[in-house]
């Protein structure tokens, strides 16, 4: 569905995994490389883009972030910084950060991708590998020999 | 809470954690290929190290003095291309010049012998004199000031 706003703002409908229908101004979803190729492909022009792998909840979040990012310009750096750290404070565990990031990856936003491994990055700095595994709940899939070696292979780091 | 218990490896593709650990540090990266086999891979990939590589670095190898070292150097993988430039200074600027890096960091170390520098009263042997030390490298001579 191609509508357009009274300022002439061509809006486009997006729609979630779970069938919810966002409304948003093209030059907010064009900040997905993911959906602008869509849309230059022509397949905004009837009915809505469906994104089967972001759920509703998760799309109204990266279409906030969309918006935001779309109504700045360069001048507006700090507060934009600020917004930002703010946002992400808001998703508040590695779950929500985690489903954040496979939506900023599969719809293709550079700089909500990069937020968000930041985000996740600085959660693992300075820890050790137990204290990774046991954060995110990851299993220790190294035999003793493996582990061995790899410890070896990265002697440095563990000084 | 059960939602808290997903393994962030078994829902995140590999390039993603990748991306993660692009974000840390050297350290951090070594580090984290201790906690699962898809952590080790993504901390060994040429992504996670061409990112703490210094973004001229194949400039600065194409640069260096003696050609041979780019032709050894370049099909490195990047990791190791990081910890061989932190411990081999390579030679750039005709010899005048050493470059190596700074293992926590990543960033660029330059070493400037003194042939390099532009010293006043440089070539007046009642102030200076070259002295070439047995633990120095040729080329990079100590200079040593007899100020008389």
């Amino acid at each position: 569905m191609s509508i357009t706003t009274e300022n002439n703002e061509k809006m486009i409908t997006l729609m979630s995994s779970d069938g919810e229908e966002f409304v948003v101004e093209e030059a907010v979803a064009a900040q997905s490389q993911t959906i602008k190729h869509l849309i230059e492909d022509g397949c905004s022009t009837e009915g809505s883009i469906p994104l089967p792998n972001v759920t509703g909840r998760v799309l109204s979040e990266v279409i906030q972030y969309c918006k935001k990012h779309s109504s700045s310009d360069d001048k507006e750096e700090k507060e934009l910084e600020a917004w930002d750290a703010e946002f992400v404070k808001a998703a508040d565990d590695h779950v929500a950060l985690t489903d954040l990031m496979m939506a900023a990856n599969f719809l293709d936003i550079k700089g909500l991708l990069d937020l968000v491994a930041q985000t996740l990055a600085n959660m693992i700095t300075g820890k050790s590998p137990e204290e990774v595994r046991r954060m995110w709940n990851i299993k220790n899939d190294f035999t003793p020999e493996e582990a061995e070696k790899v410890r070896k292979e990265n002697q440095w780091a563990f000084e | 809470m059960e939602t808290n218990r997903i393994d962030i490896t078994k829902v995140l593709p590999e390039e993603c954690i990748t991306h993660i650990i692009s974000f840390t540090s050297p350290r951090d990266a070594c580090r984290s290929s201790l906690v699962s086999h898809s952590f080790n891979s993504a901390a060994d990939s040429d992504a996670v190290w061409d990112r703490f590589l210094p973004s001229d670095h194949l400039e600065l190898i194409s640069s260096a003095a003696a050609p041979s070292v780019s032709q050894e150097l370049l099909p490195m993988s990047k990791k190791k291309l990081y910890f061989h430039l932190c411990d081999n200074p390579i030679l750039i600027n005709n010899g005048t010049m050493s470059f190596a890096l700074d293992k926590e960091t990543g960033k660029k170390r330059y070493m400037i012998a003194a042939r390099g520098l532009s010293i006043i009263w440089s070539t007046t042997p009642l102030y200076w004199t070259w002295e070439s030390l047995p633990e120095s490298r040729s080329v990079l001579y100590s200079l040593i000031s007899v100020a008389k």
